[in-house]
């Protein structure tokens, strides 16, 4: 496998942009093609021998390529780290508060409770200790091994590793689902809208999302410019969630296994609302449909108003709580446009054998990574109120089955149109646990050199 | 108080469990004063304003007061527009739900007043709101860990189910059963 | 709402009063040097173990202090206030004095209201002296105008116990499930 995006979906053909490629970094607005990836979180002892080592890095923008370049390098900073490069106490007071706190200091919001805490987080998340989030990608394993060794060799004494992370191409997820189908259609991004990738109009057909949901120094869907950090943060910067997601898709196996009656394919698709090659169950309820799962047009072209009962796609469905569309009580969509993000997370792990229904002592799941203009507006919003909760939908406390913490006591109802009983899920355990996170912004390349310049 | 409102924390001076309590008490132009008590004194005959605002169905208990002085010994030269919402969701979804929905609601109460940014767009609705909302103190809730919607699922929950009992009342056990299954699909969507 | 429930409402003459529900609101003048106690007494209050919670009839409390009036900007002329105010509002079921008289009782209600101009203990006076700070609504809505504090939670009660039910129903002989039915409806 040469790819990290599902095979279903080919690289969207390139239209007129508006956007600054040269200024942006890559990975944004177009994901990259490349297979493996790396995510190396460094300490920085020292701002001027940091910046030293910045100035040194060849960073990927995101002007289009002819072919793919071999390796990719980009960069994104927390807090503690912009402190650590010597950002000056008035300028770091221009960053958010989200951001400024990190990820750990949230986690009573985000639902990170018990197994999730950041107290049980592994190494060098959450401790203040990561500054810089470097990410390389590589086309082939031997390419990504070649641009680790040259990030090594730059390292010096003053830039240490506290937590790295290695990704592999997948065309599932761990749960044996196709992952990432649907992203943001961004105007002036450079690609050709999909269906159902925007927001929905009422009355049909789909408009794209202004860039500055994502990208800062951009108008943005309330017709302003974002609330942005001071120069040179301000402009072609995004705000990065990084989240690694453990998987255990032997809890998974073994929970549906003991539900009699039912086929555990039909419930896993419905606790996550599409089935396993990618078809959306609100278009087709009763089993996948390969031709239109194959279709980049039709695969994520769907709306909830004919469905509001919840009876082909269950209400409390993954993809139906992470973009509830048009779905009753947002008012067709207006009250979830302020609310997408970009997703570039990637695969970890190796999958588990067929069949198998423990633990196999191998860690599997998602390095879960998103892009959006304001991390609590946009990520925050969609875990602690459509993940971690239920209310949003009517369905009281009841969270996520698949990404939520369930304590236990997780439960979902499957909604059936009678005579057909609902199915109630009951004792639902945490499938997906939260193994560290960081927040960080992610500059432009012009900021970049600023950073890289000398105090 | 901050300018910019920044994220709730979870046990704030104005929140209890899911219920949170915004004030604020804001000045209106003299000329507007009466027009603006008729309004809200016209709002019980009719349903638009009730209508609107309890669509979203995040909303306890709201009032308006108008405040022609603020005690025997104290009138200002304005009157001044008192508004509290008891509601169970973030204070910024709050607004963007009416800035985004209903914007015209919000310009036709609040717009009486000074300098005040007519939505859409919201952010500078939400930094207004944010300067003029009165924190601190205390705040109490008889149910606070059900929201909105959960109540008025629980009394749609009470009424089936106060039927079933009604009409179970001599049922043997399988003919319950099958009463019982029927009310769980009616009530599918408050399971 | 049906067509009984509007014409109640539309025919209620007290503008605080919205079905069963009364919106009281009221401003009182604070004793300048015990503002800042007062306002420290607030904020120790658990808004979870709220001694107002033994007001049986609130649906919601809340009391809070405040210094002085924002400021919009031009061309609005600023004004100040003379001293600090005490707001307390609460949305409860049924009769004003009723509830003052309820509120006069509480230990909590003394601590409260002694930081202000005027109080007097005295449940009869104090009834008297909340009455004239009392302000009208111009307007005071809610969901479920005639449901009580009682009427909701009984009503959370049955739904929980049902949800519970209904989750461990497969599992149940039909002989034990008419059982925890006719347990979770009593009385």
């Amino acid at each position: 496998m040469t790819h990290g995006r599902p095979d279903a979906l080919p690289r969207r053909p390139h239209v007129t942009g508006e956007l600054d490629y040269g200024d942006l970094q890559g990975n944004l607005v177009r994901g990259y093609p490349h297979g493996y990836g790396c995510y190396v979180f460094v300490r920085v002892a020292d701002a001027a021998r940091g910046r030293a080592w910045l100035k040194g890095l060849q960073v990927t923008s995101a002007e289009l390529w002819d072919s793919p370049p071999a390796d990719t390098l980009n960069l994104a900073f927390t807090y503690g780290g912009l402190a650590a490069l010597g950002l000056s106490p008035q300028l770091l007071a221009t960053f958010p508060e989200d951001f400024r706190e990190g990820m750990a200091a949230r986690a009573e919001l985000l639902g990170d409770h018990g197994e999730n805490a950041p107290a049980n987080w592994e190494p060098g998340l959450g401790t203040g200790d990561a500054h810089v989030l470097v990410t390389l990608y590589g086309l082939t394993p031997a390419d990504l091994e070649r641009a680790r060794a040259r990030l090594e060799e730059g390292l010096g004494d003053a830039v240490t590793v506290v937590h790295e992370q290695h990704s592999l191409p997948s065309e599932t997820d761990h749960f044996g689902f196709k992952d990432g189908i649907s992203q943001p259609a961004i105007a002036g991004d450079g690609n050709e809208a999909r269906p159902g990738d925007g927001l929905p109009n009422e009355g049909g057909g789909w408009r794209e999302l202004a860039a500055g949901e994502f990208v800062l120094g951009c108008r943005d869907q309330d017709g302003g410019l974002p609330v942005a950090p001071a120069p040179p943060f301000d402009k072609n910067a995004t705000f990065v969630v990084y989240r690694k997601l453990r998987m255990h898709p032997e809890r998974l196996r073994t929970y549906l296994a003991g539900i009699d009656g039912h086929d555990p394919r039909m419930l896993a698709a419905k606790m996550v609302g599409r089935w396993q090659d990618g078809t959306p169950l609100v278009t087709s309820p009763h089993g996948p449909d390969p031709v239109l799962a194959a279709d980049p047009a039709r695969v994520n072209d769907f709306r909830y108003t004919t469905d509001m009962a919840g009876f082909a796609c269950p209400i409390g469905a993954h993809v139906r709580r992470t973009n509830p569309r048009d779905h009753e009580g947002f008012f067709a969509g207006k009250l979830v446009d302020r609310h997408r993000i970009i997703r570039r997370g990637r695969a970890y792990g190796p999958p588990l054998p067929d069949g198998a229904l423990e633990d196999d002592g191998h860690e599997r799941g998602l390095v879960f990574k998103c892009y959006q203009a304001d991390i609590e507006r946009q990520f925050e919003v969609i875990q602690s109120r459509w993940i971690a909760d239920g209310d949003p939908f009517a369905l009281g406390n009841d969270r996520d089955p698949t990404v939520g913490y369930h304590d236990g006591g997780g439960r979902m109802v499957i909604q059936s149109r009678p005579p057909r009983p609902p199915i109630v899920l009951v004792r639902l355990p945490t499938f997906t646990t939260v193994r560290g996170g960081e927040y960080l912004v992610r500059p432009g390349l012009r900021a970049l050199a600023w950073l890289g310049s000398p105090l | 108080m901050s300018a910019v409102l920044d994220s709730e924390r979870p046990r704030g001076r104005n929140t209890s469990g899911r219920a949170r309590c915004l004030t604020m008490l804001t000045p209106i132009r003299p000329f507007w004063t009466p027009v603006v008590w008729l309004i809200m004194r016209s709002a019980r005959y009719h349903t638009y304003f009730r209508d609107h605002s309890l669509q979203f169905k995040f909303i306890y208990y709201v009032r308006w007061a108008v405040f022609r002085e603020f005690s025997a010994g104290e009138k200002k030269r304005y009157s001044y527009l008192f508004f509290e919402s008891n509601f169970d969701i973030p204070w910024r979804q709050y607004i963007d739900a009416f800035a985004y929905v209903i914007p015209k609601d919000i310009r036709v109460i609040w717009g009486r007043g000074f300098s005040f940014p007519g939505p859409p767009p919201a952010e500078p609705l939400k930094r207004w709101i944010a300067m003029n909302s009165l924190e601190g103190g205390h705040y109490h809730s008889a149910y606070p860990q059900a929201s909105v919607k959960m109540t008025l699922a629980a009394f749609e929950a009470h009424d089936r189910l106060l039927r079933l009992k009604r009409e179970a009342a001599g049922l043997s056990p399988e003919q319950f059963r099958k009463a019982f299954d029927a009310a769980v699909a009616d009530l599918q969507r408050h399971l | 709402m049906g067509l009984r429930e509007y014409f109640k409402i539309a025919s209620q003459l007290d503008p605080n009063q919205y079905g069963k529900a009364y919106g009281l609101t009221t401003m009182i003048p604070v004793l300048p040097d015990r503002a800042d106690a007062l306002e420290a007494r607030l904020e120790s209050l658990d808004p979870l173990a709220s001694p107002f919670g033994a007001l049986r009839q609130a649906h919601c409390v809340r009391l809070l202090v405040i210094r002085d009036l924002v400021y919009q900007g031009a061309p609005q002329k600023p004004e100040h206030l003379n001293q600090p105010y005490l707001v307390f509002t609460a949305s409860f079921d049924g009769e004003l004095d009723r509830f003052l008289r309820d509120l006069a009782a509480l230990p909590e209600a003394g601590e409260v209201f002694s930081c202000c101009k005027g109080y007097a203990a005295e449940p009869g006076a104090f009834v008297a002296w909340m009455r004239s700070h009392k302000k009208d609504n111009g307007y005071f809505l809610t969901p479920w105008p005639f449901k009580t504090v009682q009427d909701v939670q009984e009503a959370l009660r049955v739904h929980e116990g049902f949800q519970g039910i209904v989750d461990e129903a497969r599992g149940m002989s039909d002989a034990e499930l008419q059982d925890k039915f006719r347990a979770l409806m009593r009385p």
